[in-house]
């Protein structure tokens, strides 16, 4: 997981979405796919974050 | 005067002329003699040009001329002396010194008493002179050449030359005996810059009448070579009043006037201005000031170099500030743009996050409805519901028997019905009978 780019997540939780929206996913995999998705959503959600912390620090500490 | 002189001579003169006599010289020049001392007792006042002056031991053996109406001819001459003491006095009196004022070409005014020698001849001894009107003749020609060079241009022409923004190699013309060369020399040496100047020296007389001529020649040397020198520079030690009279000739000036490098003078005198001083590009009252003219200009660049430097460096660092600041701007609208693009992306995260769940949902419950189509079906389908509908099946323990072949290899079957089983016995197959 740790070397999936946020593009690549984010493809694949795009694709699993569009599968379950034209019902395309079985039964047998709905779980996982699902908890994958999930799995892909919170590595998305924590690259954002890490990307805010890294990129707007500045505003937060103090400036002397 | 020379009207009175002249009529004193003829009533005189009567009481000795014998026709027809021979004398031998030295009764002549007796009698002339004594013809001088009868007809001249006492000083009588005349002017004349210097021809010559030559002092020794104090005393000064002069002589005196006089140029005929065109100035191309001698139309008279005469020795004269004053003695040592008569020198000394005077000089104390007027406070001025005859070496200065007694210079070949000078128009003088002499108080002499005339006296006549068996063997030397005349003289004419000096027992006063006028020095006013030696000053006088003397102010009048150094008007008249201040007048010429104004005719001709020349007064000006010289401060007209630019002169370079850091001379440093000067043509000095001086004579290397003088105090002031050694004043500017090493005022030069000693500035507290240290800058260094290139002085090439044109040794000449500065006084006297070897000066206008020896300075002249000098020019003409430095004029030649005018591509290696900066500045001409004459200097003279501090003289007397006279001596500046040196600097007021024609010729000297009018060669100075028409130098194409810059000249600048330090001809040492606090209170007069020679006509020199006049045509100099900028005319310094002694050697030493001439020395902290050029010190001075080399300082003041030095300044404005620095001044232009400090403006430099602020400008420069006005630049960066600047550029300092428009970076700033370009990292808070990078920022800016980055935060919007995550921003929008979070919101993309948050929105699949809340259709998960509902696809999930979805996607179950079309299941569930499926499922649930499926069990109806199969109810629909099922044996009990077959049986009720008045259907029967045959089968034999789990064999369900759907043909008259089946049937006959069996002697009893279990009948179902809606109601229950029961067990029916099969006719066994007859024999084909022929």
């Amino acid at each position: 997981m740790n070397e999936l780019s946020y593009e690549e997540a984010l493809t694949e939780l795009q694709t699993i979405l569009q599968d379950l929206q034209k019902e395309q996913v079985s039964i047998d995999a709905l779980s996982s796919k699902s908890e994958r998705a999930e799995v892909l959503l919170a590595y998305c959600q924590e690259k954002l974050r890490n990307l805010n912390a890294k990129l707007a620090p500045k505003e937060d500490t103090p400036s002397h | 005067m020379i009207r009175r002189l002249v009529s004193t001579v003829c009533i005189n003169t009567k009481h000795y002329l014998r026709g027809m006599s021979t004398y031998r010289l030295f009764e002549l020049n007796t009698y002339i003699r004594r013809f001088v001392a009868l007809n001249l007792p006492e000083p009588v006042w005349v002017q004349a040009e210097v021809a010559e002056a030559d002092e020794r031991r104090g005393h000064y053996y002069l002589t005196l001329m006089e140029k005929t109406e065109d100035g191309q001819e001698v139309a008279a001459q005469a020795k004269a002396v004053i003695w040592s003491r008569t020198a000394n006095q005077w000089q104390r009196t007027n406070k001025l010194l005859l070496k200065e004022l007694l210079q070949a070409g000078r128009e003088v005014q002499l108080q002499v008493q005339v006296s006549f020698h068996e063997r030397y001849g005349m003289q004419l001894q000096v027992q006063d002179l006028d020095a006013n009107y030696t000053l006088g003749v003397m102010a009048q020609q150094r008007q008249r050449t201040i007048d010429e060079l104004m005719a001709a241009g020349l007064l000006q022409a010289n401060k007209m030359l630019r002169l370079v923004l850091a001379p440093q190699r000067l043509a000095v013309i001086s004579s290397p005996a003088a105090a002031g060369l050694q004043d500017f020399l090493a005022q030069l040496r000693d500035n507290p810059y240290g800058y260094d100047f290139e002085v090439q020296l044109f040794p000449a007389a500065v006084q006297g009448a070897q000066a206008s001529p020896e300075i002249r020649r000098q020019l003409r040397t430095i004029e030649r070579r005018r591509d290696s020198f900066d500045a001409v520079v004459i200097i003279r030690g501090g003289g007397a009043r006279m001596d500046l009279a040196d600097f007021d000739e024609k010729e000297l000036c009018f060669a100075a006037a028409q130098m194409t490098l810059p000249v600048i003078s330090g001809i040492g005198h606090e209170t007069d201005q020679s006509i020199m001083d006049m045509i100099a590009h900028t005319a310094l009252k002694t050697p030493t000031a001439a020395a902290n003219f050029f010190i001075d200009r080399l300082h003041y660049l030095d300044q404005q170099l620095a001044g232009a430097r400090q403006t430099l460096q602020q400008q420069t660092s006005q630049v960066v500030q600047r550029k300092e600041f428009e970076l700033a701007r370009l990292g808070e609208q990078l920022k800016f743009q980055q935060q919007q693009f995550l921003q929008k992306e979070a919101w993309k995260l948050e929105q699949y996050a809340q259709q998960l769940p509902q696809l999930v949902r979805q996607r179950l419950h079309l299941a569930t409805i499926e499922l649930e189509q499926l069990q109806q079906l199969h109810q629909l389908l099922s044996v009990e519901s077959q049986l009720k509908r008045g259907f029967a099946l045959l089968s034999v323990g789990d064999e369900i028997i759907r043909s008259g072949s089946q049937l006959e290899q069996h002697e009893e079957v279990t009948l179902h019905l809606q109601d229950g089983t029961t067990t029916l016995r099969t006719n066994p197959p007859q024999p084909k009978k022929k």
